[in-house]
């Protein structure tokens, strides 16, 4: 346990302090609060809602969600390769360290990093809102509330992959084939071409916003149930869950055949 | 004399090669034989949108990726930073490649489209459809690199340039509405081809491109920001 904080604490400082990467969501965000203001996202909410307040908040994570886990897929590719690459992994295999314990803290580093980073701009974009629409304050729990709801099962999805996918291909090709992973596996319709959105395999955070707070992407949009939300977040969890031991088993394999 | 110069030519060539890994060249290849079997099973009507997306969509951020990857991922820089070669130089070496190579592949493709009937005429004729993909891949070309030597990291600067892709990507009709945004939309004339707008908007992406070359070139002469 001792080593896995150990892992988590210092990956999460390195992952954090990357400024390049803190500008970029930064910018990106300024970008969306500025969007936001000009009432360039709005949806449809449901008949009878019983919390609009919660569905805007809802509203406001889910617009940041569009292209906020493009720099975190991105950013988050690097952080396990870079160890192989700048021969960390050898000194750690020095130790007594168990591989399993190495990507959990890895991992769990990463997802705090990022989910760290989005509560920050949400916070900080709720807090413009509340300012400048005179709104309860009650508006920055609920958007603090929607990141877990919305944001954070993807992102686990998300990251899991970015770190087990370039241990076994080049980064820049994970990186490309992830930005167009992130259009075409949450947003494209199913009627234009075969896409997963409409599966429980969406990451958008879609499914919980529509079926939890009532929020409709478009009008259009398919009626989600409660028990079809559960299901999207337990499936994003388990398969990450399944991808993390993939890569477990992955550098077990590697430093087996290296012995 | 002339065969010194010669060899010195042809390792200086062999050099750019061997700086880019292969996947800079399999990678534009590979997603266009995706897009190629995709246009197979795909229904009629959305066939030639497969195209548009290929050409005008998927293409800049190919061109993007690879080129924030062009310049800092080479292990050999700080000594090619001790050599007497121009910055010029260097950036014509490394995004000429990944120009000539996102080149083939749009060529390729279009080659591809009458094998299984689709008509490309509503995107122009043969020259006009080239510009595109051409400027936007142009833009984005310069991009990637300007903004990989700006944070000083690869996987940094294509962090700012997917998102920047994704974020024209969702908003596109807002850009497009705009008629002074549209000039900077990557996919304006993908989506509006053969207008004037859309020759506009070309232009201004290849200004973007110079200028983002300029920034490029004065980036890369800092040299002590890299080492």
């Amino acid at each position: 346990m001792k080593q896995f904080f150990g892992v988590l604490r210092y990956e999460y400082r390195m992952s954090i302090k990357r400024r390049s990467i803190l500008i970029t969501a930064f910018i990106f965000s300024a970008y969306y609060i500025f969007m936001w203001m000009t009432n360039e996202y709005s949806f449809d909410l449901a008949e009878g809602i019983a919390n609009p307040l919660f569905a805007q908040a809802g509203q406001n994570v889910f617009g940041l969600n569009l292209f906020f886990p493009v720099v975190v897929g991105i950013a988050a590719s690097d952080r396990a390769i870079r160890d192989f690459k700048l021969g960390t992994r050898e000194l750690l295999r020095a130790t007594d360290l168990r591989n399993s314990t190495y990507v959990l803290g890895k991992y769990f580093g990463v997802v705090l990093s990022f989910v760290t980073l989005e509560f920050a701009i949400v916070f900080l974009v709720s807090m413009f809102i509340v300012a400048k629409m005179h709104w309860s304050a009650l508006f920055i729990l609920y958007n603090l509330l929607s990141v877990l709801l919305i944001s954070t099962p993807g992102l686990c999805f998300i990251i899991a992959f970015s770190l087990l996918c370039p241990l076994f291909m080049p980064l820049r090709v994970y990186q490309i084939l992830f930005t167009g992973y992130w259009y075409w596996g949450n947003f494209i319709s199913p009627t234009a071409m075969f896409t997963i959105s409409d599966t429980v395999l969406n990451a958008s955070g879609e499914f919980p916003m529509t079926a939890f707070l009532g929020v409709m992407v478009s009008a259009d949009s398919p009626n989600v149930t409660q028990a079809k939300a559960i299901a999207n977040i337990l499936t994003l969890l388990l398969v990450a869950a399944l991808a993390l031991t993939g890569m477990t088993a992955y550098i077990n394999k590697t430093e087996k055949r290296a012995a | 004399m002339k065969n010194g110069a010669n060899s010195r030519k042809n390792q200086k060539f062999r050099y750019t090669f061997q700086a880019f890994q292969k996947d800079q060249f399999w990678l534009p290849a590979a997603i266009m034989a995706l897009f190629m079997i995709v246009a197979i099973f795909i229904d009629d009507t959305n066939r030639f949108n497969t195209f548009r997306a290929f050409l005008g969509f998927t293409l800049p951020l190919i061109s993007g990726g690879l080129s924030a990857y062009a310049f800092l991922e080479d292990t050999a820089l700080e000594l090619q930073f001790t050599t007497s070669r121009s910055a010029w130089k260097m950036i014509f070496e490394r995004l000429s490649v990944i120009a000539l190579v996102v080149a083939l592949t749009a060529l390729v493709f279009q080659a591809y489209a009458p094998l299984i009937g689709v008509d490309l005429s509503p995107l122009g004729g043969l020259l006009a459809r080239q510009l595109i993909w051409a400027a936007p891949c142009l833009a984005m070309l310069a991009f990637g690199a300007s903004v990989s030597l700006l944070a000083r990291s690869s996987p940094g600067g294509f962090a700012f340039v997917g998102g920047f892709w994704t974020l024209q990507l969702f908003m596109r009709g807002w850009f497009a509405d705009s008629p002074v945004l549209r000039n900077i939309l990557l996919f304006y004339s993908a989506m509006d081809p053969s207008t004037r707008a859309a020759a506009v908007n070309q232009l201004s992406l290849v200004w973007i491109f110079v200028l983002l070359l300029l920034a490029t070139h004065n980036l890369l002469k800092k040299t002590e920001r890299y080492i």
